[in-house]
């Protein structure tokens, strides 16, 4: 039977709250930089968010 | 007892309750401080800086528990502050970039990243002292 190893300190459950966490931390980079083209709408969506903590927007 | 173990779900649902404090709370001083004209009304832009702090706490909350001994200083109020502050500059320092890069779309406003800058502050320290009592209890 085929045996998962993860390093120390790595159970499964970290292993897919790390994944979740990578891909929140991409989606707010797509928010946060109003990229369009990734999810059309993004932009004027979070235009008050992205002007109220300081990133550069139009 | 100092524990050795990763626990991300500590570390991501902490993260995410300080990060929905201060959405809100991003909400309220950027409306007070009018360092620009919001495009729409409070109660429109409530769910998205909910969403919007959620989504930064939990990065926060996550890169806390992963990197908590290798942060720099013995309290977590402190190291909480430094990392949240760390990760907006990273932000930061992406709109920098993209302002050079393409300068009629990405406009730097000085004002709102002392602002942004403020908050991060802002957002550590809600994170650090959650932390400090979740660990108490």
């Amino acid at each position: 039977m085929e045996k998962t190893v993860l390093p120390e300190g790595v159970n499964k459950t970290n292993a897919v709250l790390a994944i979740a966490a990578l891909g929140v931390a991409v989606l707010m980079g797509i928010a946060v930089y109003g990229f369009d083209s990734a999810i059309p709408g993004v932009h004027d969506l979070f235009h008050d968010f992205r002007h109220s903590i300081g990133i550069s927007c139009h | 007892m100092h524990s050795n173990t990763i626990n991300l779900r500590k570390g991501i649902s902490l993260g995410v309750l300080s990060g929905m404090i201060w959405g809100i709370a991003v909400l309220m001083f950027a409306s007070a401080t009018k360092v620009f004209e919001f495009d729409f009304g409070l109660l429109q832009d409530f769910p998205v800086f909910l969403t919007g702090g959620a989504g930064f706490g939990l990065v926060l909350g996550a890169f806390m528990e992963v990197l908590r001994d290798k942060l720099p200083f013995n309290g977590i109020i402190q190291n909480a502050i430094a990392l949240s502050v760390s990760i907006w500059l990273l932000f930061f320092a992406g709109g920098v970039f993209l302002h050079l890069a393409a300068p009629a779309r990405y406009h730097f406003e000085g004002e709102q990243a002392i602002q942004g800058f403020f908050l991060s502050f802002v957002l550590g320290l809600i994170l650090g002292i959650l932390w400090k009592q979740s660990s108490q209890n």
